[in-house]
């Protein structure tokens, strides 16, 4: 089956159902994509008529991350009266995750959501398209067969769909949401997820002091615009770090230490708790690829507990976590 | 020293006006450090407005000046650069307070252990390190703010872990004084390992004689509840305040109707290995641990239970005390204090392939030798050969068995009883049998206690016991089963090669194979030995870091009985001394949770080590974290853990600690 088949035929279960769940009154309203303002994107959607229905897309430009409206709820999905909405909530594998990761860590309620799972075929990674374009300006993409094609004025190129899309989703292994109890559509049954971390290798491969100027060259361009933050399931705090002033634990600017206090202050907050979904890379205005941080991060939680986020809804994440017999011998010298 | 009248109040908001007190520790700082200068240094940091030195701060004279100084300056803030604050910042915050000055609003600057001794070889490396730590000391008292100091009741009862004799000690003292004791004991009977003893080294008292006029008393006085074949499944709540849940394990006897007559010993035809000999003997599935049990209560055990029912039957048990679906029972009682008193395992020297034990029958332990001379033993004091139950003519003892090894995995301390205990075996069995030859194969000779020494030269003197210097390599059985050592004699510096009747293993004292449960069930710690850890190895040697909690006899560290029976008076002294006020100060350094900031992510309740934290519905703000003030030791773990820094510990807040280190310089 080609992508574009895929795509349609995922496209109407996620319409069959949301006409459905919204018809039988499951859910008072539904969150998915629609089509986007602006090419290689899709926008947000909150469907409270099943006539609306149509309204849902499925693409390869949904790399928004659902949860993120959830946790906390926007205003549009409590009301006044009755509390919380019931919502169904269109999932690919990374939203399902970041839904279970939010349920451990209390944010949110599953009961009051219901999973509409399906199975991504991988989300196309725009700033790769818009590097390799440059100066000109996009004005139609589609995904025809296995090809990108990217139309402008006067050009028309194409790129093969499995080179282009996110290294995170060539890596993916958890393509539907993890089953839970209210879950419809495709969902999965992952126990232990075997994972290469072949996106990781070459950063792995460099000396520590390759590794530093590498990450510094990386981060150079950020403008701390904290996009990666506000596109992230996992960021929900009510005072960011960043945003504290007492104390004000660095300053605001953008000098090359503060950047890197900013990011792996981040990262140490997303040990075991990253969901992979890549939202933070794909909204990045400059481009900076932050999946290395995360998955690095992903890959040493694996393999030292042998942990992958959201998965699993009765185990907590590592770092949140505290038994007596926990293993301390990176931080205690046996004698 | 008389407390002040005037009280001098500090809301935190005022300019601060700090004082620098430099203490010589006599040669021990400024041996090192040119205090003077760093007087002179401490004076052009923000906010001091007094600085000064003496030979002793901490002695009474040093006290008075930085009493006087802080009338006379009108300090708000003090600073006292000493030693290290584990051991004066008490007594310095006393000061503060008799002076009428919030005692929070101290900070001490170690420059002694953190400086001067470490760099004294580089005196002006350990000045510039002085000068840091009253820079940073100053920086933190600038944004001190006065704490209130907060106390909770003390229960008048105290739940002993352990019916040995450190806990029935224990449990003795405290009934005497008057509180309530709960006496939980997993054995059917307390007496522990004592009541496995035969005679009591240097003494050569009886062990029988001496304890069970003990456990008697235990059994009768009426504040202490003995709760035998019991266990404890949960202990909630805080000092003062533990809530315990503890489970009566069935003993498939009405100990209300029972008579304790024996005839359904006599009748039931299951036997089984006596726990109490060692194996060296039989019991039924019906029995009674010991003749001087206490409780003398009759227990089934059914593991090895048949069901038969012949006990059952009237003929038999004419009360008809035995019940079948017995079930056990769960009890829940409130204590202000807990003493552990859990005892020690023998080591099991199985795994020691090269001593035999498990292989060749005449190769014993310690243990097994002490129930052979035992008079109530099952040989009532006759040892004889396991192989052919003839009287042996030769025996040697091999100490250290299981006991400072420091090979991997192997116990490195010394078990502190062995080398003792084979002196008296050798002693009990050379005075009934004068011609019999003993070797007792030994590292060094341990005897430290009060008349150990004359027993043991002794032991050799006047019995004359062989004792040979060396470890043994290997032993063999040869004919008639007898046991052939192989060794050196390290002070003759030549092998030797020895045929004996009996080889008896000195083994070591080990932590109880079920001591993980304790340390997760009162949250106390265990050091490097598995052993129960105390607070401080010499200052506070019965107390755990859990405040409210005991440790007594060998669950702290190998000892013997005169030692386990010290510790158990100590702890039950210690014990008394928090019911006795009736209420406890607690120190007020715990998390405060900033609820505008917490998220109700959890995170801080999987990490509290001490159950302090728990999620409750705030009006205004959700879902948050909340302390338990009482519970909470300060130890950051949830502040340092959250995300949102929605916690800080009081006096050690992120922005004290964030100006120690970022400050002004």
């Amino acid at each position: 089956m080609g992508i574009e088949e895929e795509n349609q035929k995922i496209e109407k279960s996620i319409r069959d159902i949301a006409r459905d769940l919204l018809k039988n009154k499951e859910v008072d309203v539904i969150i998915g994509y629609t089509e986007g303002t602006v090419p290689l994107s899709t926008s947000p959607i909150i469907i409270r008529d099943e006539k609306d229905v149509d309204k849902l897309v499925w693409n390869n430009f949904c790399y928004i991350n659902l949860a993120k409206y959830l946790a906390p709820r926007m205003p549009q999905l409590v009301d006044p009266e009755k509390g919380e909405l019931k919502v169904g909530i269109v999932t690919k594998g990374c939203v399902g995750r970041a839904l279970i990761q939010l349920a451990i860590e209390k944010q949110i309620n599953l009961d009051n959501v219901k999973i509409i799972g399906i199975p991504c075929n991988g989300i196309v990674n725009r700033r790769r398209i818009e590097k390799e374009i440059g100066e000109k300006e996009i004005l139609e993409v589609s995904v025809s067969e296995d090809n990108i094609i990217v139309k402008g004025k006067n050009f028309e190129e194409s790129f093969p769909f499995s080179e282009y899309i996110n290294e995170l989703c060539k890596q993916c292994k958890i393509k539907s949401p993890p089953k839970v109890d209210s879950c419809v559509g495709e969902c999965g049954e992952y126990e232990s997820v075997f994972d290469e971390f072949n996106d990781v290798k070459e950063f792995e491969s460099k000396t520590p002091d390759e590794k530093w100027e590498y990450i510094n060259d990386l981060l150079s361009t950020c403008t701390r615009c904290y996009a990666c933050r506000e596109a992230c399931p996992m960021c929900y705090c009510n005072l960011c770090f960043v945003d504290q002033n007492k104390p004000i634990w660095f300053g605001k600017t953008t000098d090359q230490t503060e950047i890197l206090m900013f990011h792996l202050i981040r990262a140490m907050h997303m040990a075991g708790r990253c969901v992979a979904c890549g939202a933070c890379s794909s909204v990045c205005p400059v481009g900076i690829d932050l999946n290395l941080i995360t998955r690095k991060l992903e890959q040493m939680v694996k393999e030292r507990y042998n942990f992958t986020s959201g998965i699993d809804i009765d185990k907590f994440p590592p770092m949140m976590d505290f038994e007596m017999e926990d293993e301390q011998e990176f931080m205690l010298e046996e004698d | 020293m008389t407390e002040t009248e005037k009280e001098i109040i500090v809301t935190g908001n005022e300019k601060p006006r700090i004082g620098v007190f430099v203490c010589h520790c006599g040669v021990n700082i400024a041996g090192v450090i040119p205090i003077e200068d760093l007087v002179e240094y401490a004076k052009t940091l923000p906010d001091v407005v007094f600085a000064t030195e003496y030979k002793f701060m901490c002695s009474d004279v040093g006290q008075t000046l930085i009493k006087e100084k802080i009338q006379e300056q009108n300090l708000n803030r003090v600073i006292v650069a000493a030693c290290s604050p584990r051991m004066h910042e008490p007594t310095f915050r006393l000061v503060l307070k008799e002076a009428g000055l919030n005692q929070f609003l101290f900070e001490m600057a170690n420059i002694r252990e953190h400086s001067s001794w470490v760099h004294m070889k580089d005196p002006e490396g350990a000045y510039e390190i002085a000068k840091d730590h009253i820079r940073l000391a100053v920086n933190k008292a600038r944004e001190l703010v006065p704490l209130e100091v907060q106390t909770v009741e003390v229960d008048p009862s105290c739940l002993i872990i352990g019916g040995g004799i450190a806990g029935m000690n224990a449990a003795l003292d405290l009934a005497t004084e008057g509180y309530k004791v709960y006496l939980v004991e997993k054995t059917p009977t307390i007496g522990g390992h004592m009541a496995q003893l035969d005679k009591t080294f240097p003494t050569m008292d009886c062990s029988a004689c001496i304890l069970t006029p003990r456990m008697v008393d235990v059994a009768r006085n009426e504040n202490i509840e003995l709760l035998t074949y019991s266990e404890v499944t949960d202990v909630t709540g805080y000092i003062g305040n533990f809530e315990v849940t503890i489970l009566k394990k069935p003993h498939y006897v009405d100990q209300e109707k029972c008579t304790g007559c024996g005839v359904c010993i006599d009748h039931c035809p299951v036997s089984v290995g006596n726990e109490f000999d060692l194996g060296l003997a039989t019991r039924k599935a019906i029995y009674i641990p010991f003749p001087q049990a206490v409780p003398g209560q009759y227990t089934i055990d059914m593991d090895s239970c048949i069901r038969c029912g012949i006990c059952a039957s009237p003929d038999v048990c004419e009360p008809e005390a035995i019940v079948y679906d017995d079930e056990p029972e769960e009890i829940k009682v409130k204590v202000g204090t807990i003493i552990v008193a859990t005892g020690w395992d023998l080591y099991d020297p199985t795994e020691l392939k090269q001593y035999g034990y498990g292989r060749y029958p005449n190769v014993i332990t310690g243990l097994q030798m002490e129930r052979l001379l035992s008079s109530f033993g099952p040989l009532l004091g006759k040892p004889v050969r396991p192989s052919d139950l003839k009287e042996p003519h030769s025996i040697a003892f091999l100490q250290c068995v299981g006991s400072r090894n420091f090979r991997e995995g192997g116990n490195k301390y010394c078990s502190r009883v062995c080398c003792m205990y084979a002196t008296k075996q050798a002693r009990q069995y050379k005075e009934k049998h004068p011609d019999a030859e003993i070797y007792i194969f030994y590292m060094d000779i341990r005897a430290f206690g009060k008349g150990y020494e004359e027993f043991y030269e002794s032991a050799g003197r006047n019995y004359g016991i062989n004792y040979v210097r060396g470890r043994i390599a290997e032993v063999r059985e040869g004919e008639d089963h007898k046991i052939i050592i192989r060794s050196e004699d390290t002070l003759l510096q030549q092998p030797i090669e020895l045929e004996v009747d009996m080889f008896v293993l000195s083994c070591g004292l080990e932590p109880r194979a079920d001591a993980d449960k304790i340390t997760s069930l009162l949250r106390i710690q265990r050091s490097g030995d598995g052993f129960f850890m105390e607070a401080h190895p010499k200052l506070r040697p019965v107390d755990t870091l859990t405040e409210g909690i005991f440790v007594a006899g060998v669950a702290q560290g190998p000892k013997d009985i005169p030692d386990a029976v010290a510790q158990a008076k100590g702890a039950a002294s210690s014990a008394a001394a928090l019911m006795a006020k009736g209420e406890v100060e607690v120190e007020p350094f715990f998390a405060v949770v900033s609820p505008e900031r917490c998220i109700g992510c959890g995170m801080c309740v999987e990490n509290c080590a001490y159950g302090a934290v728990e999620l409750v519905e705030d009006r205004r703000f959700g879902t948050i974290a909340s302390i338990n003030q009482a519970l909470c030791k300060g130890c950051g773990a949830c502040a340092g853990n959250c995300r949102c820094s929605a916690i800080n510990i009081k006096g050690f807040t992120a922005e004290q600690i964030f100006e120690m280190i970022t400050g002004r310089f």
